[in-house]
């Protein structure tokens, strides 16, 4: 049997000991993040008529909520619309036709458990559905929904989303636009025009 | 004495591997198109065109009349509209046209008057052949002076040449209405 040397053994054990509390560590750090993580959960913020909200790769103001008549452009559609009115301005560098995110993530409405269909936005300077949005140029806009025949009038939440923008992604490090997070909820009871 | 050097060797390779990060080209930048400038004729020639600024002209509004109906747009900045002269080189092509601002932004060809006549997006160019068409933009007033027209061919444009035609030094004619004609 060999002999081994008292100091050689403390150390090995001293440099298997520094590496194990380095893998342990590694382990405990990541795994605390993820508890974190999935504790704390992310509260989305409330807003009121006036106050900004990010939507998809742009910046939404939204200034009025009024409920509509008009000729129904569905078959499904009752003649009523409920309209949210604001400023949308382009929150990047360059012309934006994916204002709202790609794919595109549009403000979801509910209300009183109604399924409500995808709302289409309007730029309000052509009446015309909005394409593109300039940098720096705030336009007018109205994010326009067809409102079901059984739907009453009642409080509506409108939640807003924003698309994450990475300067250097981890694949290619290149600048790209990733998920979808919640950025806004309003909540507001729509006025009827007459 | 040796595990000091070998804390010091993996700070070494950690600090050098940091500075390798740091200064990497991005992707954005290592595969983008190759700027090529106007000549002293002010004429681009890229890998597959050649282009020329005519003249720049910026207005309130424009008009003009599509499919039998007349369509004007108004704006709350300013319209900004390149006549360009262009010579496909290699093949037939399409063009795409940004404006690169002032303040470094990037404007597509504005969408509100895609319709328009003899705007680029709707115009082929054949090899040997001259063309007249034109670029309108959609921008603040601040953003046409030291701005550039960047011109591509339309597609894939990574590693292609891109056609650079500088904004002159005087500001660009102003109107209240500019009538886009055939």
């Amino acid at each position: 049997m060999v002999r081994r040397p008292l100091r050689s053994t403390f150390h090995q054990i001293r440099v298997q000991a520094f590496a194990a509390i380095g893998i342990v560590a590694a382990i405990a750090v990541a795994w605390w993040m993820k508890v974190e993580d999935a504790r704390a959960p992310h509260a989305v913020p409330q807003i009121a008529l006036g106050e900004p909200v990010k939507v998809g790769r742009a910046v939404f103001t939204p200034q009025s909520l009024v409920i509509r008549n008009a000729p129904p452009s569905s078959a499904n559609g009752s003649g009523r619309k409920l309209v949210l009115a604001g400023q949308l301005e382009n929150a990047t560098g360059e012309s934006q036709v994916a204002m709202f995110g790609f794919p595109e993530e549009l403000p979801a409405l509910s209300s009183g458990g109604t399924d409500f269909p995808a709302p289409t936005v309007y730029l309000d300077r052509d009446n015309a559905p909005l394409k593109q949005l300039q940098p720096r140029i705030r336009e007018a806009v109205s994010i326009v929904w067809d409102v079901p025949e059984s739907w009453r009038e009642q409080e509506v939440t409108v939640a807003f989303s924003t698309q994450q923008f990475k300067l250097r992604d981890n694949l290619y490090a290149k600048a790209s636009w990733l998920l979808f997070h919640p950025s806004g909820t309003l909540r507001a009871r729509p006025e009827v025009e007459p | 004495m040796k595990p000091l050097a070998s804390v010091l060797i993996v700070l070494l390779g950690g600090g050098i591997l940091g500075v390798l990060m740091s200064t990497l080209p991005s992707y954005d930048s290592s595969l983008r198109p190759i700027a090529v400038h106007a000549d002293a004729k002010g004429v681009g020639q890229g890998r597959l065109f050649a282009a020329e600024l005519k003249g720049l002209t910026s207005a309130d509004a424009i008009s003009y009349a599509w499919a039998g109906t007349e369509t004007v747009r108004d704006t709350s900045a300013t319209f900004l509209v390149a006549e360009l002269s262009v010579t496909a080189l290699r093949k037939s092509l399409m063009i795409e046209a940004v404006w690169l601002g002032a303040t470094g932004r990037r404007y597509s060809q504005s969408a509100r008057v895609e319709n328009a006549p003899r705007t680029l997006p709707s115009t082929w160019f054949q090899p040997g052949l001259h063309d007249t068409t034109r670029a309108v933009f959609e921008l603040p007033e601040d953003e046409i002076p030291g701005g550039q027209l960047v011109l591509t061919a339309r597609g894939n444009a990574i590693l292609d040449s891109a056609v650079h035609l500088s904004a002159p030094a005087t500001p660009p004619q102003k109107r209240d209405t500019l009538r886009l004609e055939p």
